[in-house]
């Protein structure tokens, strides 16, 4: 238990300077639309909204998997869909539910999208953190339990760790909010409210591919101050968890 | 006149490209203890396991042959592992409770098939924990942790958990191996008083307790059934110089 809340930590730290540079980008005065609480309000909503999607489906299929036989079959696609850059499934989710079912971007398309972003990592580490508990979950099965219900058996041993790749995964999709939001709001300045702040890169391009409104050359500096500062964030972010990376469990 | 329980017939197991098990072929009795005996990597617990089907959560294993469970082959398609697997029970070498109660750990595998009135559960947990010697030890203590139990008591619950289900055979994969000799020899007392019940397949690295408590051995090594027979003609008269260098501690 102690080594998930390590690698909560650890991903909270990940997820922090984003939100640090989001602050100081603001401070800086760069043209980045009105300077409320949306971003970051939007970040945490839909970061908890994406977490709370992939948790359901995620705990359920790492569960299920860590007691079949088919379960280890999964683990290098999952790895592949697990690396797979924000932007692109952002851009995809958006594509898809925007011109195919007509659903505007928002809050829930974006949370819908970084639920797939976490879904392949939750799955992952439920399914490592249920088959560490094999012992007792092949003496369920043994009973002629289903797979499903060796899970719920071995639920009492997990719950914690699973406490803490949430909390971990949570930390990504707040990363990956926070940043999008600001790239969102700030380069392309579309969003006026904090609902609206939550839209992702790739919505704010579709935004414009339906729209035709590109918001000129004030982009390009805000985005290299922001690459800067986020190259800044992750080599502090590297060095203030480097021995907690050491012991990271997964 | 003994009856054949389990009828294993020409049984190959691979793992992957690894063959674990070498066309063995077997006859387990009714209502007997067999011993499975041999040196480490010999195929014993892999056996056992293809017994009930815990192989199939093995990634690429895969057998041939048959495994006639009272003539009814427990690999068909129409053979359900969980229905199969409440007949043949298994005990595992390492205690391994539920994080539950003591009550829960026993009332779970009745639950898992279908029993949902508590009057028979409660009546099910006292029968099971009774069955395996261990009734009058917990039974004030039935709400508390299963983790409170010692080894040897955590392995008797566990035992209790399997015969909660009510199963024909049980299966046990060295089931003291992890206790201290007076846990061990109450769960020999146990597996001799079960065996009016249940058939009873025990693997054991232990040869002093295989003569102790079995009534059949079966002598695996390199993954082949080298000689099967009652147990006393095992350890006195082995047919083969394999088993008799085995038995007198010559390899192993």
């Amino acid at each position: 238990m102690g080594s998930s809340r390590g690698l909560a930590r650890y991903r909270l730290a990940q997820a922090l300077p984003w939100l640090l540079a989001l602050g100081v980008l603001r401070g800086l005065g760069a043209p980045t639309g009105p300077p409320d609480l949306g971003a970051l309000l939007a970040s945490l909503l839909t970061a908890t909204t994406a977490v709370a999607a992939s948790a359901a489906l995620g705990v359920g299929a790492g569960a299920a998997l860590a007691f079949t036989r088919e379960g280890r079959r999964w683990r290098a696609p999952l790895s592949m869909a697990a690396a797979i850059p924000s932007v692109v499934l952002g851009a995809t989710v958006l594509r898809w539910l925007g011109d195919g079912l007509g659903v505007a971007p928002g809050i829930g398309l974006v949370a819908v999208g970084l639920a797939l972003l976490c879904l392949p990592q939750t799955v992952l580490l439920a399914q490592e953190s249920f088959a560490r508990r094999w012992g007792a979950a092949e003496a369920a099965l043994a009973l002629g339990a289903q797979p499903v219900q060796a899970a719920e058996a071995v639920w009492g041993f997990v719950r914690h760790e699973v406490t803490g790749i949430l909390l971990g995964v949570g930390g990504r999709a707040l990363g990956e909010a926070a940043l999008v939001a600001l790239l969102a709001q700030g380069l392309l300045g579309h969003g006026r409210s904090a609902l609206q702040a939550g839209s992702t890169l790739a919505s704010a391009l579709w935004y414009l591919e339906i729209t035709g409104r590109v918001r000129d050359g004030r982009a390009f500096w805000p985005a290299v101050l922001l690459f800067g500062l986020a190259a800044l964030a992750a080599a502090g972010a590297a060095w203030l968890t480097r021995e907690r990376r050491e012991v990271r469990p997964f | 006149m003994s009856l054949v329980k389990i009828n294993v017939e020409n049984l190959s197991l691979w793992y992957g490209s690894a063959q674990g098990l070498k066309d063995v072929s077997v006859e387990i009795e009714e209502h007997a203890v067999t011993a499975i005996i041999g040196p480490s990597g010999c195929g014993k617990s892999s056996f056992l396991r293809t017994l009930n089907r815990m192989n199939d959560h093995v990634p690429g294993a895969r057998i041939t042959g048959r495994v006639l469970l009272d003539g009814e082959d427990i690999y068909s398609r129409s053979q359900d592992p969980a229905l199969l697997r409440k007949r043949v029970g298994m005990v595992f070498q390492r205690p391994n409770p539920f994080p539950m109660t003591i009550y829960q750990n026993i009332a779970y595998g009745p639950r898992v098939h279908g029993q949902r009135s508590e009057a028979r559960l409660r009546e099910i947990v006292e029968q099971s924990l009774r069955r395996a010697a261990l009734w009058d030890e917990v039974r004030d203590k039935l709400q508390k942790s299963a983790f409170e139990l010692s080894g040897g008591q955590q392995q008797r619950l566990c035992i209790a958990r399997a015969l909660a289900v009510e199963p024909e055979v049980l299966l046990m994969d060295e089931p003291a191996s992890a206790l201290d000799p007076v846990a061990t020899a109450k769960v020999e007392e146990l597996i001799d008083a079960l065996k009016d019940n249940y058939t009873l397949i025990v693997v054991t690295h232990n040869m002093q307790q295989a003569g102790r408590v079995s009534d059949h051995t079966a002598f695996f090594l390199s993954g082949e059934l080298i000689e099967y027979g009652p147990t006393r003609d095992i350890f006195t008269r082995p047919r083969d110089r394999r088993t008799e260098d085995y038995v007198t501690g010559r390899f192993g």
